[in-house]
């Protein structure tokens, strides 16, 4: 069917062509007189009324049918039978009528210079046809479309499924069970980078065992966290230089009751105003350390006033060992706080010791230890320590 | 005669630009201490929080503008002192509602996104200048950022050991 409709297509374009090759021999064979075609627009109306008025064709379907399946030999060239040429345009109307312009093109597929011209072509043809309203060809039309139209869609079925695989096969062949869908294949290369990416994350964060990307997420957050809690714990340890105390700042008892866990060289084990969230550090901050610097205060008083102060508050004093015991207990998930304090062995963000309310002040520097008894779920244990030397 | 040869640091690793910024810092503002008393709490705190800074500031200083975060970072610390002069508390508010509007276009999607909602949220506060960015650049950044912290840790931890006895 496609040497068919392009050398239709030749025709068409030969045939409403300005030159007016064809119609000129077709005119010379029929002795018609040529200055016809002195003006070229009316030229093809004159042509086909002539075409009509002198041939006399058989208007049948079955004819047109067998006319159809027949592959035309001169086409294109001088078409000394008019009736070809008649042919032909009823063909071109019938592929019009069946399945409009546009898919004559595609069935084609071949002739793309063709199908611009093909296309105008064959709506001026229709055009044309229509300006005729004729009764003679009103009448043949819709057996013709009724006929030839399964001839026509067969012509261009398997024209299109010609057509169609030849697409795909140009794309990649997708693996089993995956799509080559654009968005699916985006998809794919952005979960496998957000991989690679979990994979260097896991090296730099210890505990690193990484079973799900959930779990290794919050792993990663409470590393981020454990960090800037400890930056701001060290920075507050700075404060005063050497062995300087302030009341944010909890040193590690020189004598110490046994209950001490910080042994880092400087004794600078700190604890910190922690915040239930870290949204807000400023404002928090400023509410805890004025209670620590209440609590300095009485301390320095009276240690039992200090005690009820605290109390009073919802605060205590324990002894280290005594809250790591009671965090770990109750904190299931945010242990690794803790974790990673005991073993770095660095400074312990916790929770250090008094040596024992009894002792009084008589050692040179004093750990004292808040727990906030009511929130341990959030990140290890919320504490303030304070620290003041007598 | 032996010679001590003191090991061999990089002299231009983040380690070492962030320890010499730092005591810089460090030295400047025991500079400015008043030697009397230090122990008034809001002095006290005050310090705490020059301190800090200090230290953001200078291993913010030490990445440069290489990462977003220290980019942002450079930018809070900058524009926080001066929190005062209306002029900038426009310009702060107008920031905090553009990362907010970009907060609400990049929330993740897809399967990934369903599984990292909550969480990819909230290391987006942590990481500072995370709220204006996708899954795989925070996470990109967020290793950056734990591998600064970490050294940061390390040099006051150094700092702090050497210089209290």
């Amino acid at each position: 069917m496609q040497p068919a409709c392009s050398r239709e297509m030749q025709a068409m374009d030969s045939l409403l062509n300005p030159t007016h090759h064809l119609p000129l021999q077709d005119l010379q064979i029929h002795g018609h007189p040529p200055p016809q075609f002195d003006n070229p627009t009316p030229s093809h109306d004159d042509f086909l009324e002539q075409m009509l008025s002198t041939a006399s064709f058989p208007l049948s379907s079955s004819s047109w049918s067998d006319i159809d399946d027949n592959a035309f030999p001169q086409g294109g060239d001088g078409g000394s039978n008019p009736f070809q040429a008649m042919k032909m345009m009823m063909m071109m109307q019938q592929q019009l009528l069946v399945a409009g312009g546009p898919t004559v093109a595609s069935a084609a597929a071949t002739g793309g210079t063709h199908q611009g011209g093909g296309e105008g072509s064959i709506t001026s043809m229709q055009a044309l046809f229509n300006g005729f309203g004729d009764g003679s060809f009103s009448h043949p039309q819709p057996s013709f479309g009724a006929g030839s139209k399964t001839d026509i869609n067969q012509s261009q079925g398997p024209a299109a499924t010609t057509a169609a695989p030849e697409k795909p096969k140009q794309k990649v062949r997708a693996r089993r069970g995956q799509a080559t869908d654009p968005h699916s294949i985006a998809e794919r290369l952005r979960r496998v980078r957000i991989a690679e990416r979990m994979k260097a994350l896991q090296e730099l964060v210890p505990n690193a065992n990484k079973t799900d990307k959930a779990s290794m997420l919050d792993e990663i957050i409470d590393y981020v966290k454990f960090l800037q809690l400890q930056v701001k714990v060290l920075s507050m340890s700075r404060l005063g230089g050497a062995a300087a105390v302030a009341p944010l700042v909890a040193d590690m008892p020189s004598e110490g009751g046994g209950d001490c866990v910080q042994t880092s060289a400087n004794g600078g084990g700190v604890s910190l105003p922690r915040n239930s969230n870290g949204d807000q550090p400023s404002s928090a901050n400023d509410s805890l350390t004025v209670t620590e610097h209440q609590v300095a205060k009485l301390m320095e008083e009276d240690m039992g006033s200090a005690m009820q102060y605290l109390q009073g508050k919802g605060l205590c004093l324990m002894p280290i060992s005594l809250a790591t015991a009671i965090s770990t207990a109750n904190s299931h998930s945010r242990s690794p706080m803790i974790n990673h304090v005991n073993p770095n062995n660095g400074n312990h963000l916790l929770l250090q010791s008094s040596g024992g309310g009894g002792d009084g002040p008589s050692s040179p520097s004093m750990s004292v230890l808040t727990v906030q008894s009511a929130t341990l779920g959030n990140g290890g244990v919320d504490g303030a320590a304070s620290v003041s030397k007598p | 005669m032996n010679k001590y040869n003191p090991p061999r640091m990089n002299p231009s690793s983040l380690r070492s630009r962030f320890a010499t910024r730092f005591l810089r810092s460090l030295s400047k503002i025991n500079a400015k201490k008043p030697t009397a008393s230090s122990s008034s709490p809001t002095e006290i705190f005050r310090r705490y929080r020059r301190i800090k800074v200090a230290a953001d500031k200078s291993m913010a200083y030490s990445v440069r503008s290489r990462r977003t975060w220290s980019r942002a970072m450079l930018w809070k610390l900058r524009t926080r002192p001066c929190c005062r002069r209306s002029v900038k508390t426009s310009t702060i508010v107008r920031k905090t509602r553009h990362e907010k509007q970009n907060k609400n276009t990049t929330t993740t999607t897809g399967e990934d996104g369903v599984v990292f909602g909550v969480e990819a949220d909230e290391l987006r506060e942590l990481v500072p200048g995370g709220e204006a960015m996708d899954l795989y650049n925070l996470l990109d950044e967020t290793a950056h950022y734990i591998k600064c912290l970490t050294t940061q840790v390390q040099v006051m931890k150094k700092i702090a050991d050497f210089y209290s006895p």
